[in-house]
């Protein structure tokens, strides 16, 4: 054809860019990509390396997993639910980071919500390092993304807090103090422990981080005199005004505030973690189960002595004490939660029926304690095309008939819900899934 | 893939696929200095896309798909044009005064003024597949179009060619 020989005389006579305009060009270049730094999260891969998974985008990949497996991974409750107790590295993870944890963030409405859920979150990547440590899993790669987010999450609870101080809530700076540092100091000690009983050299280098990012550097006891940070901290703020405690009624009421809802907040969290050792007492080791019960009793004086100071007008005694309570309480539980391993079994079932798929899901949250934190979750999905694949029967985990039950997430007062319903339909080699779901905090 | 690479992959496609690519755009455009800018633009828009959204699979595609998107546009706005000025040299100095390099590009013109008549889709999937050699399964990523889409689409703009074509050449 005429046509193709033209375009292979005229390649050979259209110019081609000369040397320096090639290297001129890139020189633009460079420094546009200088100027538009790599925003995008260090941990997303590849796309020819490892599959990307989100629930919007599962139906591409249909071809590519067997159906069985891509049920599995749509557990009824949606992705979600069988991604809040995943961890880097694996596959539902991104589901976990950008929406489980995005959802919990449209929710947070106030600011102090905020800080809070941040705090969460920043725990909620230390545990998963530990965990990763514990079986033997934490590598550099994934240290440094854990590393990544929980400096994000600490950074920004520690803005929130500056952010507080000059808003004046100084109740909420306590808390919300109290809580980051407790909660970090606590980590520290694990991830110290394990680096050391591992022999793990990211265990250790997380330990430091978190230390790196703690609002004080003591060890359990708040001192009104120690001012570590440069940047004006609660703390700092306390001692100001420990040192004019003469000085105006003003801060005299602020401090009673401060005292007052800090008591009460002490008052949760020893109950919270007193709970949580009743009712996972036998899921923990006996090494466990005495430290936290002594730091809660420890907590229980300190709460004990707080109440004291506040009858007597003592506030500022009373709100370091109640600081100290919240302290060990967060410790307490913090502790006792790293330590127990849940176990899921999924079970799918499916069963071929007049031309048709059914198929059931379950999942069991396994924990010998009590029923709140057993977890069943059903499905139902139904596949129209006629050569669906025929694995029925296809069993993974006991078989232990069937239960229902609600389900609580691994959040930090076991008081969230997550209800759901997902339908799956098959539709010319189409997978559509629909997922409700309500999420209560 | 850490920032460092994705930069490393991204200059290596660069220093594979710019001249292809200004080929490609100075075909279509006949302006050496705007095929250029065109081009750059085409790296740049990706690198914001890469920075911002991840990686790409199929980088070349892309860079393919974001230049002819460029080309579009800019046809787009120049609708009006006519004849003489799609045909007209401006800013280009041959890098020799040799009876071999002013031919250069002669014959581009002429096979570009044959296909002037085509719709601008249609030079662009013949440019494509003849020029830069890509297969319709490429050229349908680049386009987001089915290989048969495509095939058909060339298909379609041979024919034409073959009727619009005079006898002698």
């Amino acid at each position: 054809m005429n046509i193709k020989r033209l375009f292979k005389k005229t390649k050979r006579t259209i110019p081609s860019l000369t040397q320096e305009e090639r290297l001129r060009m890139r020189s633009t270049l460079t420094t546009f990509m200088k100027e538009n730094p790599v925003r995008v999260d260090s941990s997303l891969r590849h796309i020819e390396q490892q599959s990307h998974w989100s629930i919007i985008t599962i139906h591409r990949y249909i071809k590519v997993m067997p159906i069985a497996l891509l049920i599995a991974a749509v557990i009824s409750g949606g992705t979600s639910f069988a991604a809040a107790s995943s961890l880097p590295g694996e596959i539902l993870y991104p589901v976990k980071i950008n929406i489980n944890e995005k959802v919990a963030a449209v929710l947070a409405l106030n600011d102090s919500a905020k800080a809070e859920l941040e705090t969460k979150l920043a725990a909620k990547r230390l545990e998963e390092a530990e965990t990763l440590a514990a079986e033997g899993r934490l590598k550099e790669e994934l240290r440094i993304e854990l590393e990544q987010r929980f400096s994000e999450h600490a950074d920004r609870v520690k803005d929130r807090i500056v952010r507080f101080e000059t808003e004046e809530k100084f109740k909420d700076v306590a808390e919300i103090e109290a809580r980051f540092d407790g909660s970090l100091e606590a980590h520290e000690a694990i991830l110290a422990r394990l680096g050391a009983a591992l022999q793990n050299a990211d265990a250790d280098e997380l330990a430091l981080v978190v230390r790196e990012k703690r609002t004080s550097n003591k060890s359990g006891k708040l001192e009104l005199s120690a001012m570590m940070t440069t940047a004006p901290t609660a703390l700092e703020f306390e001692t100001r005004i420990a040192d004019d405690s003469a000085s105006t009624s003003d801060s005299t009421v602020r401090y009673e505030q401060a005292a007052q809802s800090t008591i009460k907040v002490a008052e949760n969290l020893l109950a919270i973690a007193r709970k949580y050792l009743v009712d996972h007492a036998n899921t923990l080791s006996a090494d466990i189960k005495a430290d936290a019960e002594a730091k809660i009793a420890q907590g229980e004086v300190s709460l004990a002595s707080a109440k004291t100071h506040f009858a007597a007008d003592a506030f500022a005694p009373s709100f370091t004490a109640a600081k100290d309570a919240m302290y060990l309480a967060t410790q307490a539980t913090v502790l006792m939660r790293t330590s127990r391993i849940i176990d899921p079994k999924i079970e799918i079932k499916i069963k071929q029926r007049d031309g048709g798929v059914e198929t059931e899901i379950e999942i069991e949250n396994e924990s010998n304690s009590s029923s709140d934190d057993s977890t069943t979750r059903r499905s139902r999905g139904s596949d129209d095309v006629n050569d669906a694949p025929d694995d029925s029967d296809g069993r993974i985990g006991d078989d232990d008939g069937d239960r229902r039950g609600r389900g609580s997430d691994d959040s930090q007062d076991d008081e969230t819900e997550i209800e759901s319903e997902t339908e799956i339909e098959i539709e010319d080699g189409e997978i559509k899934i629909e997922s409700k779901g309500s999420l209560n905090l | 893939m850490t920032p460092r690479s994705f930069e490393k992959e991204f200059l290596a496609a660069y220093e594979a696929h710019a001249d292809a690519l200004f080929k490609h755009c100075y075909f279509r455009v006949f302006n050496r200095t705007l095929a250029q800018d065109m081009v750059q633009e085409a790296f740049t828009k990706t690198w914001k896309h890469l920075s911002e959204n991840g990686s790409i699979q199929n980088l070349r595609a892309f860079l393919y798909r974001v230049l002819t998107n460029i080309i579009i546009d800019h046809s787009r706005k120049k609708k009006e044009a006519s004849l003489e000025e799609l045909t007209e040299e401006q800013n280009f100095a041959p890098p020799s005064e040799a009876h071999k390099d002013i031919l250069q590009g002669i014959e581009a013109k002429e096979l570009r003024n044959l296909l002037n008549d085509l719709e601008e889709e249609q030079r662009e999937v013949l440019t494509l597949r003849y020029l830069d050699g890509l297969t319709p399964k490429e050229i349908g990523l680049i386009r987001k179009e089915t290989p048969n889409t495509v095939s058909v689409r060339i298909h379609r703009a041979l024919e034409k060619l073959r009727a619009i074509t005079p006898r002698d050449l």
